[in-house]
């Protein structure tokens, strides 16, 4: 028997219980945030918080090898949380280090996408004729082109540094941002308080602020978590690569390419980062799919 | 229907166009001069102006794009600097395992995501659809340079259950059957990394498609005909669901091709990962060119492929 | 989850004489409750009917009165999980309600079918219609591909489609909301179906095309013989074209008639509400409708008393305290009701019981 819900039931009740009353996990948004939410965004706290206070932890500094035969891939112990890699540099040390690298590339680049992205989105649909059309089809062949290609050339040709890590990530999220904030954007436009609102004489300006700004800020808050997500993942490929910020500079994904391929390392040395960089992306996606849910943003309602 | 297929054709045509120019003109944002890296350290001003004319780059730059555009038409991608092996033969051989790889995971990815997704989706929230989601989820949250470590360390180095990263997926000794053995046996392990993304995300879409489908009045009407519960899932239910697994199939080879070359790096498979990254430390510009055309042109060619598919699976595609 | 065919009996089979008269239907206090985060929602609460062969019965109400929740409880396609279905649904001497979904699915097609009230989201949009026809000839009837697209062309033509051979090919996308309710009722229709369950066929189309689609419909039921069940909340459309109407309000039959004693002494107060809300061609330009002031009663939180009391304009406070049973006219004895205040002229006798026990 097929467990469906039951919709097209006539009651004597409002609609929204009868929505309620067909409940079911994924279909409909939950009406508040569960634990597992406030976990995520805990972890993220706190990743955050050391990220930020890194100086003052008292950590060894985490490019600067000891140089002692002892120290070269020591287990774990008290002197050394994590042990220390096969420069006998302490790990914990690179991990804290590393998640500055990380959290600062993926919010910096977030914010360069976000900015041009949406703002160019919102225009974009606002506008709709043949400036919408143009932008829109200009972003599609960006979504088409293998960016890995482009972005290992440019870092290659450019140089690896972090700020032009930043800006071609960044850059490389826009055509997604712009294609959702667009997409909302039309959705909000084209709902009957804003046809209402233009009706009765209201200004360009004043509409995109008042009645279609803040109905796709929810959207634009979900699919901001997803690109930031999204940028550390592209940075942490770039660093397995060996592409990414240069040794002796340390970031989640150069700490998980170095130890891969180094047969003596300690499993600890990858696992760290990895798990490092797993819970954060699933708290990021967790997250931002739970704030999505809760405003019932889904791409293609849009 | 026409109107449909002109536009899926104008718009093919002209990202082609803006592509080729893309390409073209990636080599000439790139600082040096090829000129200058082809002949390396003895390059003098003289020789590498004569190169230039050579090359035909002392021409105006549009002049340039139509000669070379003329040579690609003809399968001419140019010479290839340090090796001095035509490019479409260095290309070839990588291309034909890229592709082999990413149809072997894609039909993985959907022979697994598919059936799954249908049965989540039939009791949504029931045991299976929770587990599934839940897994998928971790799955989509773990990057591939992750999956890919764990993977190579317990079937090649632990447990010896598939080759090791290095081995030749194209032997020639044997006969064509055992060549094919051969090759599959080598190409499942980067194939089953490179699908678990994709599992992931045609999962969640999929599932939740499903979900909305299940409870469209046309479902039930199924019902009402006696139609039993398997054959209204399969029959009535995937295909009005399963358009926006596909358009995300099309966008999803794009992001593939990164974890394309995490996989190719680390089972050490000759593909354009491993042929990009070393094109660009030996500055070897008609290379790089040549592999970012061809991955362009792979991209924008499956998306339009799927958009013919599209209004075969639902028919009110063309017609919107 | 078996894909195999139907496992018991009742066996479609065109090819046998069916019987022509008496009892095909028999509901019995059916309650069909469903569970909503405040509490069971009780959408259909002890209603009762017989339908014979042939019949047909009408069931208004407006909406949120669980007609519709009632014509699905009878066929028993409600999902099972969530809805819980009391009583009884006898089909034929057999019953329905609790019966394995593999004996279900055998009735459903060749012995009840359902037309259902959107024509726009009933049809499958990725097959074409011939083929949604086709199915259940070729599930039930076990023809072959060929004889069940012939058949379905046949069925096309019978429900009034022009040129039917290239309509089969077409995608409901191509099709009007008429033709796509005509396709649907050739889908209900194929396997020669002994009830049919008309669940608001015509309001979601044009008023021009509803009066095609209702005769289509008395023809189909005149040319086979079939019982019908016309679920509305328009009186006019069932006045013309039903034997019997039920009344629904808030999930009970609040007045069980034929339709010819229904409007000759309308005696409970709701219908003659309804009545009133329905324009007349008698009445002169201009006339005022009658709005029913107010909302159903929770039914999840039913208060006592009668179900209309809180909108009915004769209520008195008896009718506040005490529910009214569904009793039987003195006068005539086929005409129920559940009021205690009827309108009109003859007093009730109380009690007499269900239309079940009559």
């Amino acid at each position: 028997m097929l467990d469906i819900p039951v919709t097209t039931v006539e009651q004597g009740v409002s609609d929204a219980e009868v929505a309620a009353a067909n409940a079911q996990p994924g279909t409909t948004p939950p009406k508040r945030f569960g634990f597992f939410f406030w976990c995520c965004l805990g972890w993220l706290a706190l990743i955050a918080l050391v990220a930020i206070f890194a100086g003052m932890l008292h950590l060894d500094p985490p490019n600067a090898p000891y140089y002692t035969p002892i120290a070269v891939n020591a287990p774990p112990s008290f002197a050394h949380w994590l042990g220390t890699d096969d420069s006998s540099r302490d790990v914990l040390s690179r991990l804290v280090y590393g998640a500055r690298v990380s959290l600062v590339i993926g919010l910096l680049g977030t914010a360069i996408g976000i900015g041009i992205g949406g703002s160019l989105g919102m225009f974009s649909a606002y506008v709709r004729g043949k400036i919408d059309a143009g932008l829109s089809f200009v972003m599609y062949i960006f979504l088409a082109f293998p960016a890995i290609i482009a972005v290992l050339c440019i870092l290659e040709f450019w140089g690896h540094t972090e700020s032009h890590i930043v800006v071609i990530l960044g850059l490389f999220s826009v055509p997604f941002i712009y294609r959702v904030t667009r997409a909302a954007t039309l959705a909000c436009a084209t709902k009957e308080y804003v046809t209402a609102a233009r009706s009765q004489g209201a200004t360009a300006r004043r509409v995109l602020a008042k009645d279609i700004f803040p109905n796709v800020i929810p959207a634009l808050i979900a699919y901001t978590v997803f690109t930031f997500g999204g940028i550390i993942t592209t940075e942490g490929a770039l660093g397995f690569l060996g592409q990414s910020v240069q040794i002796p500079i340390s970031s989640w994904g150069n700490m998980i390419g170095e130890a891969s391929g180094d047969l003596n390392a300690t499993l600890v040395f990858i696992l760290a980062p990895a798990s490092a960089l797993f819970l954060t992306l699933v708290a990021l996606n967790y997250a931002g799919e739970q704030i999505r849910l809760r405003f019932d943003t889904s791409e293609q309602k849009l | 229907m026409t109107r449909y297929l002109s536009q899926r054709f104008a718009a093919l045509f002209a990202i082609l166009v803006l592509i080729s120019v893309g390409c073209f003109y990636l080599v000439h944002l790139l600082p040096g001069n090829p000129a200058a890296s082809i002949l390396g350290v003895t390059a003098t001003p003289q020789t590498i102006a004569a190169l230039d004319r050579q090359l035909g780059l002392d021409k105006p730059i549009y002049e340039q794009y139509f000669i070379w555009l003329g040579h690609i038409l003809h399968g001419n991608l140019g010479i290839a600097t340090p090796s001095r092996v035509p490019v479409t033969t260095i290309i070839g051989q990588s291309y034909k395992l890229d592709v082999e790889l990413i149809v072997i995971s894609q039909f993985i990815a959907f022979l697994i995501a598919i059936p799954l997704s249908v049965y989540a989706a039939r009791r949504p929230g029931g045991f299976l659809d929770q587990a599934t989601t839940s897994t998928s989820f971790a799955l989509f949250c773990l990057p591939s340079f992750i999956i890919v470590l764990w993977v190579v360390n317990l079937f090649t180095i632990h447990w010896h259950t598939f080759p090791g990263p290095g081995t030749n997926p194209f032997p020639t000794g044997g006969s064509w059957l055992s060549n094919i053995g051969t090759n599959l046996y080598v190409m499942i392990l980067p194939s089953l990394v490179l699908a678990i993304g994709s599992i992931a995300i045609y999962f969640r879409l999929l599932r939740s498609e499903m979900v909305f489908t299940l409870q469209e009045e046309f479902i039930t009407v199924a019902r009402s005909k006696g139609l039993t519960t398997n054959r209204i899932l399969w029959r009535h239910a995937v295909r009005p669901s399963s358009i926006t697994m596909l358009t995300s199939a099309g966008n999803n080879i794009a992001l593939l091709i990164t974890g394309l070359f995490i996989v190719e790096v680390k089972f050490a498979l000759p593909g354009l990962g491993s042929e990009l990254i070393g094109a660009i430390y030996a500055n070897d510009y008609l290379t790089i060119q040549g592999i970012a055309l061809v991955a362009a042109i792979t991209v924008v060619v499956v998306n339009f492929a799927i958009d013919m598919i599209l209004p075969l699976v639902d028919p009110r595609i063309a017609r919107a | 989850m078996s894909t195999s065919a139907p496992d018991t009996a009742v066996a479609p089979d065109a090819g046998t004489e069916r019987p022509t008269s008496g009892e095909l239907l028999e509901v019995t206090d059916l309650r069909t409750t469903i569970r909503t985060p405040r509490g069971p929602l009780v959408a259909v609460d002890g209603v009762s009917l017989r339908l014979k062969r042939g019949e047909t019965l009408g069931i208004v109400g407006e909406s949120g009165s669980g007609k519709t929740v009632l014509s699905r409880s009878i066929m028993g396609l409600l999902p099972g999980r969530g809805t819980m279905l009391t009583g009884s649904v006898r089909f034929d001497g057999q019953e329905l309600v609790g019966a394995p979904e593999s004996l279900l699915r055998s009735i459903w097609g060749p012995r009840i079918a359902m037309v259902f009230q959107d024509p726009m989201t009933s049809l499958n949009p990725v097959h074409r219609i011939g083929r949604q026809i086709a199915e259940t000839l070729r599930l039930h009837l076990k023809l072959s591909k060929k004889l069940a697209n012939q058949s379905a062309v046949t069925l096309l033509a019978q429900v009034g489609i022009p040129s039917p051979e290239l309509r089969a090919r077409n995608y409901p996308v191509e099709l009007s909301g008429g033709m796509r309710q005509r396709v649907m009722i050739a889908i209900a229709l194929a396997c020669g179906p002994e009830l049919l369950l008309a669940d608001e066929p015509t309001t979601g189309l044009d008023v021009t095309i509803q009066a095609q689609i209702l005769d289509l419909l008395a023809e189909a039921q005149r040319m086979r013989h079939m019982a019908m069940i016309f679920v509305t909340h328009d009186l006019g459309i069932v006045a013309t074209r039903t034997d019997q109407i039920m009344v629904m309000y808030a999930g009970r039959a609040v007045e069980f008639a034929p339709t010819h004693q229904l409007f000759a002494n309308v005696r409970m107060p709701y219908t003659e509400a309804l009545l009133h809300s329905t324009p007349r061609m008698g009445n002169p330009s201009h006339t005022r409708l009658a709005a029913i002031d107010g909302r159903p009663p929770d039914l999840v939180s039913r208060p006592p008393g009668c179900s209309f009391a809180a909108r009915c304009p004769y209520a008195q406070d008896k009718c506040r305290e005490e529910s009214p049973m569904l009793v039987a006219d003195a006068a005539e004895p086929d005409h129920f009701y559940a009021c205690w205040y009827p309108r009109g002229t003859s007093t009730p006798v109380h009690p007499q019981g269900a239309p079940s026990d009559a």
